[in-house]
């Protein structure tokens, strides 16, 4: 697997009741109902998808499902938008390149 | 699955949408409310179900919630869906086709009402597609829907009221604010002068304005103004962050960099559905053409809020009960007589409003040397990784109207169907062009407005015409 870039910290202001999510293989508790692209970035995960040309890394930047920055492959169907896309108890999430 | 048949279907659950599902029910028609957003609440008021926030939206919060809670009861609400296709033949129900967890279904109405608000526009700089880089509407919406904020030093750059606010909505929520990096010309203020005393008197643009300036000083907020040359480094991601200012170049180390230049109307759906639109100046930027009701050229699709032409909240809210009674009217549930009584305040306020939007556009006008990226490196198109450069070289040999620039570059071509690159495109080929910008055109929209599977597609065969674009088909199964 590609090292992972250093993306920016955020972190959350309330605590509240949590579900597991499994992010390429890694069980990661995340705040419930927050949309997945959130609960990646509070883990200083990479919230987006591989360029297809330059093969980079890319993440969430607009956050309103406008740019698919952040396009993945959740519960196995690709081309989602993580920033649309409330996390779920057992939801898999993994990058994809597009 | 196509769904019951409604007399009014809204796409968009913000201010405009909302409102105009409660003035519809009230009319006696039957409604169904549409977004792909998890809840209700529209960008301004992202996340106002969820608890304990109620701060964020200042003394909005209030009517808000009203809104809210008064649309659930006036209807269906389908949230979590995304609209993707509209079709319309004849004098049949107009066709909403939409897609979420459990698969695509078609919504049938005899109106349908447009209210998709807005997008941010693009502000392209060399780095702007590190990850580190994000949206002020975005840091924001994570903030609202989330309550998550940056942990370590943030820049703010560029220019408009959303971009003070969110400074100081991060600020109060203790975000680590480096430096807020304003790229608005000093010129500006002086041109929107002659307008300020009618837009002061006539709402409260202008004081909440005045007040975000002086909070934002008070929480001493390093501002730096008259910026240019804005440019994210680093190799992966952004480490740091460098500009120009009347004192010379200067550079923060940040993670970070938060940048906004402004919004325009959402017009995708509304190209969708075959709307025509007009050049408005004063963004500057396409909006649909719309009457005082919100009709548009097609008949049976109207347009209100943000989507039609930016107005902000308040007016959204307004422009969303003329739209619905308009719709009323013309399906015979209400007279023309009860309509023009029922929205003469709203038509009212919309045009004191309208006032304080010249003040806010002229101050806020983005110059063409940040709407245009100066460097042949820039990228322009985020989903193909189309340069400005590359663009500037189709300019050179003479292609210069927008479509035929997409079909041969690729720029517009990805998943995002240009919704990021469609206005930077043809900012820059008109600057090489030497033209006006809206000699340039603008992107057309193709069905399915977002990437949609391969099967869903197949069982609607009507969709298939004209044949979509292959970055917006794939199989289910990876
Ligand atoms: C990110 C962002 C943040 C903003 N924050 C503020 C703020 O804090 N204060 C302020 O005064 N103004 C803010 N604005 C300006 C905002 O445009 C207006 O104040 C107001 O929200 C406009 O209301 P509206 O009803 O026209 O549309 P919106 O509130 O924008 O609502 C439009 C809705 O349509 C939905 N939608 C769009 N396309 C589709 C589709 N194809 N299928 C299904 N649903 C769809 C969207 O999910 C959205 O919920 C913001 C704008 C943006 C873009
Ligand atoms: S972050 Fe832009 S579409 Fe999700």
């Amino acid at each position: 697997m590609r090292d992972d870039p250093d993306i920016p910290r955020f972190r959350q202001l309330t605590e509240g009741p949590s579900v597991e999510i499994i992010f390429e293989g890694t069980r990661l508790t995340v705040p419930k109902g927050i949309s997945l692209a959130a609960a990646l970035l509070l883990h200083g995960l990479p919230a987006g998808r591989i360029g297809a040309l330059s093969g980079s890394q890319r993440c969430a930047y607009c956050l309103i499902g406008q740019c698919f920055d952040c396009t993945m492959t959740i519960d196995g169907v690709p081309y989602r938008q993580a920033c649309l896309t409330p996390v779920s108890e057992g939801m898999t999430a993994e990058r994809q390149v597009a | 699955m196509t769904r019951d048949s409604f007399d009014l279907a809204i796409v968009g659950g913000g201010p405009a949408g909302l409102a105009a599902m409660d003035l519809a029910d009230e009319c006696g028609l039957s409604c169904v409310l549409i977004d792909e957003n998890s809840s209700l609440g529209g960008r301004i008021f992202h996340g106002i179900e969820t608890d304990g926030q109620d701060h964020l939206y200042g003394t909005d919060a209030t009517w808000a919630r009203t809104l809210v809670a008064d649309a659930k009861h006036a209807g269906s609400i389908l949230t979590g869906r995304t609209v993707f296709d509209i079709t319309h033949h004849d004098d049949g129900p107009i066709n909403i086709h939409i897609l979420g967890d459990e698969g695509a279904e078609t919504v049938l109405a005899r109106r349908l009402l447009i209210a998709t608000g807005a997008t941010e526009r693009p502000f392209a700089f060399p780095g702007w597609t590190l990850p580190g880089v994000m949206t002020a509407g975005g840091v924001q919406t994570l903030l609202k829907g989330a309550a998550v904020v940056p942990d370590g030093p943030v820049v703010l750059a560029g220019s408009g009221p959303l971009l003070l606010l969110v400074a100081l909505q991060l600020k109060r929520a203790g975000a680590q604010i480096a430096a807020l990096l304003d790229t608005t010309p000093a010129a500006n203020a002086m041109a929107a002068a002659p307008l300020l005393a009618s837009a002061a008197f006539s709402g409260f643009a202008v004081w909440r304005g005045l007040g975000l300036l002086m909070a934002i000083r008070a929480q001493s907020i390093p501002v730096y103004r008259g910026v240019t040359k804005l440019v994210a480094h680093g190799e992966d991601t952004v480490a740091s962050v460098e500009f120009e200012h009347g004192r010379g170049r200067r550079r923060f180390e940040c993670r970070l960099l938060v940048t906004h230049l402004g919004i325009l109307p959402d017009t995708q759906a509304a190209r969708l559905a075959g709307c025509r639109l007009r050049w408005e100046p004063a963004l500057p930027g396409w909006v649909p053409i719309v009457d005082s009701y919100g009709n548009t050229s097609r008949s049976g699709i109207m347009i209100a809020g943000d989507a039609a032409g930016i107005g902000g909240a308040e007016s959204a809210r307004h422009a969303g009960r003329v739209a619905a009674t308009e719709a009323a009217t013309q399906l015979g549930a209400i007279s023309m007589g009860e309509r023009d009584h029922r929205i003469a305040p709203d038509l009212a306020r919309l045009k004191r409003l309208g006032r304080e939007r010249a003040f806010l556009d002229r101050l806020f006008l983005p110059p063409e040397r940040l709407r245009v990226p100066t460097d042949d490196g820039t990228i322009v198109c985020r989903c193909e990784e189309i340069t400005a450069g590359e663009l500037r070289a189709q300019a050179a040999g003479g292609v210069c109207e927008i479509n035929q620039v997409k079909a041969i570059t690729r720029c517009g071509m990805g998943p995002c169907q240009g919704r990021v690159c469609g206005v930077l495109a043809a900012d820059i080929i008109a600057d090489a062009m030497g033209a006006a910008v809206e000699s340039v055109g603008y992107l057309r929209v193709r069905p399915p407005l977002k990437p949609v599977p391969l099967d869903v597609l197949a069982a609607r065969a009507e969709i298939a015409t004209p044949p979509p674009e292959a970055a917006f088909l794939y199989t289910r199964e990876g």
